[in-house]
C-alpha cells in the first residue's frame, strides 16, 4: 500500500502555558483523501493544522507524513503546503513571481517563471500573470494562493479556512473547484473550516474537534447520521437532542423523559437502569400531529416558529425539554396540513430513527457559549 | 457647496501656512540671490554674479563634497542601526506593550534639546573625557585618543546619535505593516531567515527606508551647528560656509549658495521618490 500523503498523528499535544490547545490527539488520515477538520473557534483545529505544516512544534507526540517522522523537520521541507486564510500573497511581487517563489527558494533557475505561468493557467489566471495581487478580487487571490501552494507538488495540501473570506456565491463555486482539484491531483487535502455544510459536502473524512480533543472522526454520513456525543449532534446540526433516564435495559432500551414521555430505542452501549442519557433524532425524521395525545416516542410541544425553506418547512417547537426542538417537514405534507404559531402539537418518531449519544461531551457546540 | 469646493476649502489653512512660512521665505532667498551688495548696501537687481562667484570658488566644491561625505556616512550608519532596531522591535518583541515601551525608550533622548544632547558628548569624548580616562585606567592605552573629539569622528557620532530615530520611526512603521502570514507563507515555501529578510522584509520596508533616508539626508545637509561645535571649527559644510557669509553680511552670496543647496537636496529627494513610490505605498 502506498503511504504517499498519509498522515499519522501520534499523541500530538501542543500546550500554550498550562492550556493544551491540542491534547494527545491520535489520528490516521489516509493518503489521497479529503479531510475536513471542524469545530468552534479555539477548539485546536488550526493549531493542529499548523503543527502538520510545521509552523508550530508539538509539545509532545509525533507527526508522520508519508511514513516519515517529520515532527522536527523544517516547514517547507516536509512535503506539505499551507494555504492561508487571508491568502498571504507577497504584495510586492506579481502573480508569476508569487507562484514561482517556492521554486526560487529551492534554487530553480529561469524555468521557474514558465512553470509558474503554467500553474497560473491551470487555475484560469494565465492572462493575469503580470498583475500585482492588489489588483485581484478575493476569488482570484485565492486561486493564486492555491497555485503557489501546489507549485512544489506537495503530498499534502493544508487549507486554513480557505473559503471563509469569500461571499456566498463564490464560496460554493470554489468549493466545487477544490473538490475537483483534489480529485485530479489525488493528493491529501486537509481543510480546516467552521462551516458544517462545507465539511459534509467536501470531505471523505470529517474530524470534529472540541477543547483540543477529537470528538469524532468518520465519514461525513456517519458524523451526520450517528453523532458520537450531544456536542457533535448539536454542532453538526440537523439533530434534536433529547435527555432521558433509562427505565429498563434489554434488546430495547426503555427510557423516560423528565416530563414523563416514554422512549424506546436500540442500545448502542452498555447502560444501567436509572442512568441519565441523551439521544438524537434527526429533524427530518420527526412528524407532527395536532393535539396533545400522549404516545411512546413522542414529545408534546407548542409551535413557536415556522419557516418555509423551499424543499421543506422548518417548524420549531417549545417542548418540556430545555433544548431547542425542530422538525423538518416535507413541504407537501406541511401545506396539506399546516401548523401555525401557538398550535399544540405532538412530535413523534420511529425507534429506529433514534441515535443514542455515547459520548459525554454535552457542550452546546457554539463558540460563543464557551 | 459642491464636494469639490468643500475639499478645496478644507486644504486652504494648510496651503496658507505653507505659502506664508515656506513659500514666501523661499522666494525671498531666491530673489536675494540675484541682488547686488557693494559692502555698504543691498540693491534689488538681477545679476548672476553671486552664482558665478559661488561656482568659481574651489572651496564650494570642497564643502559640497565634505557635506555629501558626512551625509553618506551618517546615512549608512543610521540605516543599519535603524533597520536593526526596527527589525528587533517588530519581529522579536512579541508583547505589544513591551514593544511600545521599548519604542518610547528610543524617543527619550528627544525629551531634551538637541544642543544639550550634542554638548554632552564633549565631556565624554574629550582628552580628559570619560572614555579616554576609562581606557587609560584599564591600561588599554597610554596616551588619550585625540581623534575622539573635534574631528570627523565626533561629527558623525553626534549625527548618528541625533538622527537615528528619524530612520527608526518610518522603518518601524513600514515593518509593522507587514502581514505576519506573508512571512509564514515564505517559511512555508521553505525560505530561510536570511532569504525572508532579503526577499520579503527589505522590499516591504522600502517605503520606510526611503522616508528615513530623506529625513537623515536633509537633516545632515542642512546642519551647521553640529559640524561647527563637534569638529571644533576644523571642518565645514555648505551651511556652515553660508553662516560665515551671513556673519560677514554677504547675504546675496549666501542666498545663491542656499539656492544651490536646495537644488542638490531636491535632486536627491526626487531620485529617492523615483526609486520608491512613497505616495502609492503610504496610501495602502
Amino acid at each position: 500500500m502506498s503511504k504517499v500523503g498519509e498522515i499519522i498523528l501520534d499523541k500530538v499535544t501542543r500546550k500554550f502555558g498550562a492550556v493544551a490547545a491540542v491534547n494527545a490527539v491520535d489520528q490516521v488520515i489516509e493518503g489521497g483523501s479529503y479531510c475536513c477538520m471542524i469545530g468552534p473557534s479555539g477548539c485546536g483545529k488550526s493549531t493542529l493544522l499548523r503543527m502538520i505544516a510545521g509552523h508550530e512544534t508539538p509539545t509532545s507526540g509525533r507527526i508522520l507524513i508519508g511514513g516519515k517522522d517529520v515532527t522536527h523537520v523544517r516547514t517547507g521541507e516536509r512535503g506539505t503546503a499551507l494555504m492561508f486564510q487571508n491568502y498571504a500573497l507577497f504584495p510586492h511581487l506579481n502573480l508569476t513571481d508569487n507562484v514561482a517563489f517556492p521554486l526560487k527558494i529551492h534554487g530553480v533557475g529561469a524555468e521557474r517563471r514558465d512553470r509558474a505561468r503554467e500553474m497560473l493557467a491551470r487555475v484560469q489566471l494565465g492572462h493575469m500573470a503580470d498583475r500585482m495581487p492588489s489588483q485581484l478580487s478575493g476569488g482570484q487571490q485565492q486561486r493564486v494562493a492555491l497555485a503557489r501552494a501546489l507549485i512544489t507538488n506537495p503530498q499534502v495540501l493544508l487549507l486554513d479556512e480557505p473559503l471563509s473570506a469569500l461571499d456566498e456565491f463564490l464560496r460554493l463555486r470554489m468549493r466545487v473547484e477544490l473538490k475537483r482539484l483534489q480529485n485530479d491531483l489525488g493528493i491529501t487535502f486537509i481543510h480546516v473550516t467552521h462551516t458544517q455544510p462545507e465539511a459534509i459536502a467536501l470531505a471523505d473524512k470529517v474530524i470534529v474537534m472540541d477543547h483540543g480533543l477529537i470528538e469524532q472522526a468518520a465519514h461525513p454520513r456517519e458524523i451526520y447520521d450517528r453523532p458520537h456525543s450531544p456536542y457533535v449532534a448539536r454542532f453538526m446540526g440537523g439533530q434534536n437532542v433529547v435527555s432521558a433516564r433509562v427505565l429498563t435495559v434489554g434488546d430495547e432500551i426503555q427510557a423516560e423523559g423528565a416530563e414523563g414521555g416514554r422512549f424506546a430505542f436500540a442500545p448502542r452501549a452498555a447502560l444501567r437502569e436509572g442512568q441519565d442519557i441523551r439521544f438524537a433524532v434527526r429533524r427530518d425524521k420527526i412528524r407532527l400531529d395536532q393535539g396533545q395525545a400522549r404516545a411512546e416516542n413522542a414529545m408534546p410541544g407548542k409551535v413557536i416558529n415556522v419557516e418555509y425553506q423551499g424543499t421543506f418547512v422548518k417548524v420549531e417547537l417549545a417542548t418540556p425539554q430545555a433544548e431547542e426542538f425542530v422538525a423538518h417537514l416535507p413541504e407537501s405534507d406541511f401545506f396539506a396540513n399546516p401548523f401555525r404559531f401557538g398550535d399544540e402539537v405532538v412530535a413523534r418518531w420511529q425507534p429506529q430513527d433514534v441515535c443514542m449519544l455515547v459520548g459525554t461531551n454535552n457542550s452546546a457546540g457554539d463558540a460563543l457559549a464557551h | 457647496m459642491t464636494p469639490n469646493r468643500m475639499s478645496q476649502l478644507s486644504v486652504l489653512p494648510f496651503t496658507a501656512i505653507l505659502i506664508i512660512f515656506t513659500g514666501l521665505p523661499l522666494l525671498m532667498v531666491v530673489l536675494l540671490s540675484f541682488w547686488t551688495f557693494d559692502g555698504l548696501e543691498y540693491r534689488p537687481d538681477f545679476t548672476l554674479a553671486n552664482f558665478a562667484a559661488v561656482f568659481a570658488a574651489p572651496v564650494t566644491w570642497k564643502i559640497f563634497a565634505n557635506t555629501l561625505r558626512y551625509a553618506a556616512i551618517t546615512w549608512a550608519i543610521t540605516l543599519v542601526v535603524g533597520f536593526t532596531v526596527s527589525f528587533y522591535l517588530v519581529f522579536h518583541v512579541r508583547n505589544l506593550k513591551l514593544q511600545i515601551g521599548l519604542f518610547l525608550l528610543c524617543t527619550i533622548p528627544f525629551w531634551t534639546s538637541t544642543v544639550i544632547r550634542m554638548i554632552s558628548w564633549i565631556p565624554f569624548l574629550g582628552r580628559e573625557g570619560l572614555f579616554n580616562t576609562g581606557l587609560m585606567q584599564l591600561g588599554l592605552i597610554q596616551q588619550p585618543l585625540e581623534f575622539l573629539l573635534f574631528s570627523d569622528f565626533a561629527v558623525i557620532i553626534t549625527y548618528v546619535n541625533l538622527f537615528t530615530l528619524f530612520m527608526i520611526v518610518p522603518i518601524f512603521n513600514a515593518m509593522a505593516k507587514i502581514d505576519r502570514n506573508v512571512i509564514e507563507a515564505a517559511l512555508d515555501a521553505g525560505a530561510t531567515g536570511f532569504q525572508i529578510l532579503r526577499t520579503i522584509i527589505i522590499p516591504l520596508s522600502r517605503t520606510g527606508i526611503a522616508l528615513g533616508t530623506i529625513f537623515v539626508l536633509t537633516l545632515v545637509m542642512g546642519d551647521f551647528f553640529v559640524v561647527r561645535v563637534m569638529s571644533g571649527g576644523q571642518s565645514s559644510t555648505v551651511v556652515s560656509a553660508m553662516k560665515n557669509n551671513i556673519d560677514q553680511m554677504y547675504y546675496p552670496q549666501a542666498a545663491a549658495m542656499a539656492v544651490l543647496l536646495i537644488a542638490v537636496v531636491l535632486g536627491m529627494v526626487a531620485t529617492i521618490l523615483r526609486v520608491v513610490d512613497v505616495r502609492a505605498e503610504l496610501a495602502k
